[in-house]
């Protein structure tokens, strides 16, 4: 309960860090306090009870106790902002925005166009002000340069794939290497890779790096394929690897063989890694085909 | 892409909205409930028809393939079943239960400009939809489920975000949840590529969204259109600028409107408080179930259940009020 607590005093910073309609609500909610009390033909029932409903749930939700047990009932699931689900932001702000609007035009400006056009636009400011346009789109777009590179490494990974196998079928008179597919390869490919194909498994999933993903099952990982996936991670800036952790490739490349990997994708210009699987394969006598592509060295492991 | 893509998220709705709302209200259902309130009610209808064929490929141990021919053959029964009593009452139809109200101010050129406003503005939250890249996947596995729902023909016998098989299992809770079976099943029906078929989703998802905002509308402007065109011009400028939170409507709509809580928070509280606002409360516990089928929370409870509670208890202290005022008169 006191973690819930402290999550739900500093959810309320979070929730109002980068836009601001809670502010807004809270305007919206004093402004049609007013004009009730003022006895405006704007506070009808049904907005007289949705006004209510939306101080209740706002209040709940801003006070850290009720926001806690609020969070207690939405499961631990979900942070501090989905409470928010309770209270119509987005309906309540819109109505009476609307309702003060017409009010004020209805009642004192009508035919008249300066004030009604002043009054819209700062209307429309303030809400752009208390709001953030676009701030995803570049998320988006990045997320889509990079499954675009996962899709090209897959299909280099497919045709691979084929190749060898019919290289195998001109050696031994059959298909050898119908097996499907286990890639080990940095986050930016991992991630993409379940999403465009389910043929192909993976040492680990999105839940290594996004920990919200871990409450969809009761799987773990062991702490020895966390260090194969921080390995990983580290391979794009090299200069960044300790020695310790350099000399632990051939170790690591080997627990991935264990572990089912038949695919491995790291960044161009990792020679060492290249004489490592030689090795490697040389003592578990597998082959393996290596293949550039998009600033990545595909090695394609077969037995 | 297929037509059936478009067609199963927008007319199939329509029609189970009918019907469901035929069941719990009689032949009268129509002089209650506005066509959004139709369609949303359909959309609930449909999620529960997803659930039923997904709990039944999952107690039952049956294929994606069963699940998916189980939930449209249903469906269509259900979409006939709506289109021939349509049709009969159609020729039944009381010319004189048709009211027309009176419209409030503003002149028609105004309110022509005003829907000309709306409509740019869901226009081109469409095609940032359909074209604004990948949809944001953060805590989410609906993309992989779906995949390797397609991939297995069974529902959750691999893990989804690795291809291997399970070590622990996954919670009940979840597995229950019926999304990726419906999105899978529409898959298997329209044979669309995953990514296409969710995109659709989202669309639809979003003018739902509208449906149930414009519904809401028609409750708090009642005969004022001009009032309920801003409202809705004012959503949807709300949407647009709320794309800075992952909880916030705007956001859910615009990048991930597929995942049960953007359906949750984009239709299914909006539909709540429609119904309760109108005292509909079989409609509101549609929206109840439907959310238990697609969120999930405590137990099922979700949040149209808390809305619903509270608003019931709202009317209750009014009713005793207003009772205590008249005896006191």
């Amino acid at each position: 309960m006191q973690e819930l607590l402290r999550n739900a005093v500093s959810g309320w910073q979070r929730y109002t860090d980068d836009g601001k309609y809670a502010v807004l609500l809270l305007g919206i909610l004093l402004l049609y306090w007013y004009l009730k009390r003022t006895g405006s033909d704007a506070c009808t029932a049904n907005r007289n009870l949705l006004w209510k409903y939306t101080v209740l749930t706002a209040v709940m939700a801003i006070f850290p106790v009720t926001g806690a047990i609020l969070m207690k009932y939405q499961t631990r699931f979900y942070d501090y902002e989905w409470i928010w689900s309770l209270v119509p932001v987005t309906l309540v702000i819109a109505a009476g925005m609307t309702g003060f609007y017409l009010e004020c035009y209805r009642k004192y400006w009508k035919g008249k166009l300066v004030k009604p056009a002043l009054l819209a636009a700062a209307g429309l400011a303030l809400l752009f002000l208390c709001g953030n346009m676009g701030k995803s789109l570049v998320q988006r777009e990045m997320n889509a340069e990079g499954k675009e590179t996962a899709s090209r490494i897959l299909e280099e990974i497919n045709a691979l794939s084929v190749a060898a196998d019919h290289g195998d079928e001109n050696r031994d008179g059959d298909l050898g290497n119908t097996e499907s597919i286990c890639l080990w390869a940095p986050r930016e490919i991992m991630q993409y890779v379940r999403g465009i194909s389910a043929e192909i498994q993976l040492l680990y999933g999105r839940n290594m790096w996004d920990q919200a993903l871990n409450a969809y099952s009761y799987d773990t990982y062991s702490p020895e394929l966390t260090e194969l996936y921080e390995w990983m991670e580290q391979l794009d800036d090299r200069e960044t690897i300790p020695e310790e952790a350099e000399s632990m490739g051939p170790v690591y490349l080997e627990a991935a063989l264990e572990y089912g990997v038949n695919c491995i994708v790291v960044p161009q210009g990792s020679q060492d890694i290249t004489d490592s699987l030689k090795r490697i394969s040389e003592k578990k006598s597998l082959q393996i085909v290596k293949q550039s592509a998009e600033g990545f060295e595909i090695y394609r492991i077969l037995k | 892409m297929s037509i059936a893509l478009w067609l199963i998220p927008v007319l199939v709705p329509c029609l189970l909205g009918m019907l469901g709302f035929r069941c719990l209200y009689g032949r009268e259902y129509r002089k209650c409930f506005s066509a959004e309130e139709i369609f949303l009610n359909g959309f609930c209808v449909l999620i529960g028809l997803a659930e039923a064929a997904h709990l039944g490929a999952v107690v039952l141990n049956r294929s994606v393939t069963w699940m998916a021919a189980a939930l449209w053959g249903l469906t269509a029964f259900l979409c006939f079943l709506s289109l021939a009593l349509m049709i009969r009452e159609g020729r039944k139809k009381d010319k004189k239960s048709r009211i027309s109200v009176k419209q409030e101010d503003a002149s028609k050129s105004t309110v022509q400009l005003l829907w000309g406003c709306l409509a740019l503005s869901l226009v081109f939250q469409v095609i940032m939809i359909m074209t604004g890249g990948e949809s944001y996947r953060e805590g989410d596995m609906t993309i992989e489920t779906v995949q390797t729902f397609l991939s297995d023909n069974a529902v959750y016998q691999t893990n989804p975000l690795t291809g291997r098989a399970y070590e622990g299992g996954i919670p009940l809770r979840l597995e229950i949840l019926c999304l990726p079976s419906l999105y899978s099943s529409t898959a298997i029906l329209t044979g669309e590529d995953v990514n296409a078929l969710l995109a659709v989703f989202r669309v639809v998802v979003l003018l739902g969204s509208y449906l149930a905002f414009s519904s809401l509308a028609k409750v708090l402007f009642q005969n004022d259109k001009t009032g309920r065109i801003v409202m809705l011009i004012l959503v949807s400028l709300l949407i647009w600028c709320g794309d800075y939170m992952i909880s916030m409507d705007g956001f859910q709509l615009l990048h991930c409107g597929y995942r049960g809580t953007a359906v949750r928070n984009g239709i299914l509280v909006p539909f709540t408080l429609s119904m309760c606002l109108q005292k509909k409360w079989k409609g509101a516990v549609v929206a109840i179930l439907a959310e238990t089928c697609i969120v999930w929370t405590l137990y099922g409870l979700g949040a149209c259940l808390l809305i619903t509670v509270v608003m019931v208890l709202f009317h209750l202290t009014a009713a005793h009020r207003e009772g205590r005022r008249c005896r006191n008169s």
